[in-house]
């Protein structure tokens, strides 16, 4: 029964059908099924399809936008029924856009992603100073630090923040991604790792926490 | 060494126009943070008034040295269209000056709702600031060097779409395209009043400069980009009755497709400005599918610009020039604007190689 319930999400998912997604975790949640394994499989696999489908240039960013802004409606109906156990974070991220730079939608769609994953996302916003990701960076104790920027001045500015962090004793990883940024700058400012999307950083996020 | 402006602009114009230059001209985008690192000044400070605009403009472009003059302060309706946008409309509080890094406009501020795109003011080019003080640097640079002026810079449309509507741009393509049409409009209409201020204060530029940022797989279908951008550059271009030149510097640009239509549309399209693909292999393919469109680009300026050295600078532009200046057409220009992260010493080597191995005929072995 709930193998149809969850393919039923995925095919409500990918068929960015708010309303009768709600009703099938609605009815799934009658019957019992906790949120875990909703999330596990019931939205992560459509999340990993229009992951592909955007690789495959078969999705684009508004399909993205619009996938992450269900998932964010289905996290918060979900979220009042985990209870201590289904709420066990798959990991702690802590993420934002850079100082000097305010674009959003790349980083939201992977927080998103991140969260349909099952990770404690605690997002930053934009044009965030590297203070901010230091505080946090103690607050929060993350396993994994995200920045992102789409500009090209924003590695000189993540530059200044990992350097901040690290000086500043902050052991996290730190993933980092953006139109601005390539692998060989992302090695150079100090970075872990770089994604050059956000399905490509869910699985670095992955292999982060797990090591 | 002063630089010899007439020789600059020959090069230049000469290239585009398909004949062969001296050598392979090099064009620097300027951006604000390599401007206010040259001039010494904060943005703010460098666009208090339009002549110290000019006048730090014409420092940075000579201490560039490249072939090229444009104001420190980037004069294409971007974040400054979208100040102009805010100021507007009442909402000053949404643009973000920064000292030293170009500044921004909040996304999805000014267009939040509806009725915001409904009651959106367009603003008037010839008063609302900063365009006056930049169409009269404009002027006073081209009086003091005979260049910088013919350029104009419009953004149709999807810059201002996501400065002013943000990512709910991205929705209203699913949810409710009508909308983002009617946007697309009103920021038509706002790239034509900016294109007859520039005409009433600068003087009929040459060609405009188009910034096409919605042709990119990483953002929309190809069709998509045509409904909500590629029709209003067409028609803009059929307005104007002026040549273009193509810029798109995201990573995943449909150029063949976007050229294609556009021809097709009988806009007459100059040159292409471009960082990516990455791969010249992909350029000399693209050279002869296009053999009478300028290639300005070659350099990324994230890639060996920002974290390459000095050699790694000159083996790029030498590949370049190899593999795409020999029968000219080509504008050596790092993509997009330099970020402060650039070194001089890369800035530099751009400018040492091209005079190295740049020189018509060219002769690289």
């Amino acid at each position: 029964m709930s193998e149809t319930l969850f393919a039923a999400m995925s095919e409500q998912l990918l068929a960015f059908n708010e309303d009768d997604l709600l009703k099938v975790i609605d009815e799934a949640l009658t019957q019992g099924v906790i949120p875990a394994d909703i999330i596990a499989n019931g939205l992560s696999p459509a999340l990993e399809t229009i992951g592909t489908k955007f690789e495959a240039g078969e999705f684009f960013l508004p399909e993205l936008v619009f996938s992450g802004q269900i998932m964010k409606n289905v996290l918060d109906k979900i979220r009042p029924h985990m209870v201590s156990e289904d709420s066990k974070s798959s990991g702690r991220v802590i993420m934002g856009t850079v100082e000097g730079d305010i674009h959003h939608i790349g980083k939201n769609v992977f927080i998103s992603v991140l969260e349909g994953d099952g990770y404690e996302v605690h997002d930053l916003g934009e044009d965030t100073p590297p203070a901010i990701f230091l505080e946090k960076a103690k607050e929060l104790n993350p396993d994994v630090i995200g920045m992102s920027s789409l500009i090209s001045t924003g590695v000189s500015k993540m530059a200044e923040t990992i350097a901040l962090l690290k000086d500043n004793g902050i052991k996290s990883d730190i993933i980092i991604g953006g139109a601005a940024v390539t692998e060989t700058n992302a090695a150079l400012v100090g970075a872990d790792a770089y994604a050059f999307d956000a399905w490509q950083g869910l699985r670095i996020v992955r292999e982060m926490v797990a090591k | 060494m002063a630089r010899d402006y007439q020789a600059c602009h020959d090069r230049v114009a000469n290239t585009i126009l398909g004949g062969i230059p001296d050598r392979v001209p090099l064009y620097f985008l300027t951006s604000e943070d390599v401007s206010a690192r040259i001039a010494g000044l904060t943005i703010r400070e460098m666009m208090a008034t339009p002549e110290i605009l000019a006048e730090k403009s014409i420092l940075v472009n000579d201490y560039l040295g490249g072939d090229g003059m444009s104001l420190a302060a980037n004069p294409y309706c971007g974040p400054f269209e979208g100040l102009a946008f805010a100021r507007a409309n009442g909402k000053p509080e949404a643009f973000v000056w920064k000292d030293y890094t170009t500044p921004f406009i909040r996304e999805g501020v000014v267009c939040k709702t509806e009725e915001d795109i409904e009651n959106l003011v367009i603003p008037d080019h010839t008063k609302v600031e900063p365009w006056p003080t930049i169409f009269k640097a404009m002027s006073i640079v081209h009086e003091k060097t005979g260049m910088g002026a013919g350029n104009a810079a419009p953004s149709l449309t999807w810059s201002s779409v996501q400065m002013l509507r943000g990512s709910q741009a991205y929705l209203d393509v699913i949810q409710n395209p009508d909308l983002l049409l009617k946007l697309c409009e009103k920021i038509y209409e706002s790239q034509w009043d900016y294109y007859q201020a520039f005409c009433k204060l600068v003087g009929t530029p040459s060609h405009i400069f188009e910034a096409a940022y919605a042709f990119n797989q990483h953002m929309l279908s190809f069709d998509d980009a045509w409904k909500f951008e590629g029709q209003f550059i067409a028609r803009f271009a059929k307005a104007s009755g002026l040549p273009m030149i193509i810029h798109n510097c995201g990573f995943k640009p449909y150029h063949i497709e976007m050229i294609e239509k556009l021809q097709e549309e009988g806009v007459y399209i100059l040159a292409v400005n471009a960082s990516h693909p990455l791969d010249l292999d992909w350029w000399v393919k693209f050279r002869e599918k296009f053999p009478e469109i300028t290639i300005m680009g070659g350099l990324h300026v994230n890639a060996e610009m920002e974290s390459g050295t000095e050699k790694d600078v000159e083996n790029r532009v030498k590949e370049v020039i190899q593999k795409l200046g020999g029968d000219g057409r080509l504008i050596i220009t790092p993509t997009c604007c330099m970020p402060w992260r650039v070194p001089m010493s890369n800035i530099k080597a751009v400018r040492e190689a091209v005079e190295k191995y740049g020189t018509y005929p060219i002769n690289i072995t």
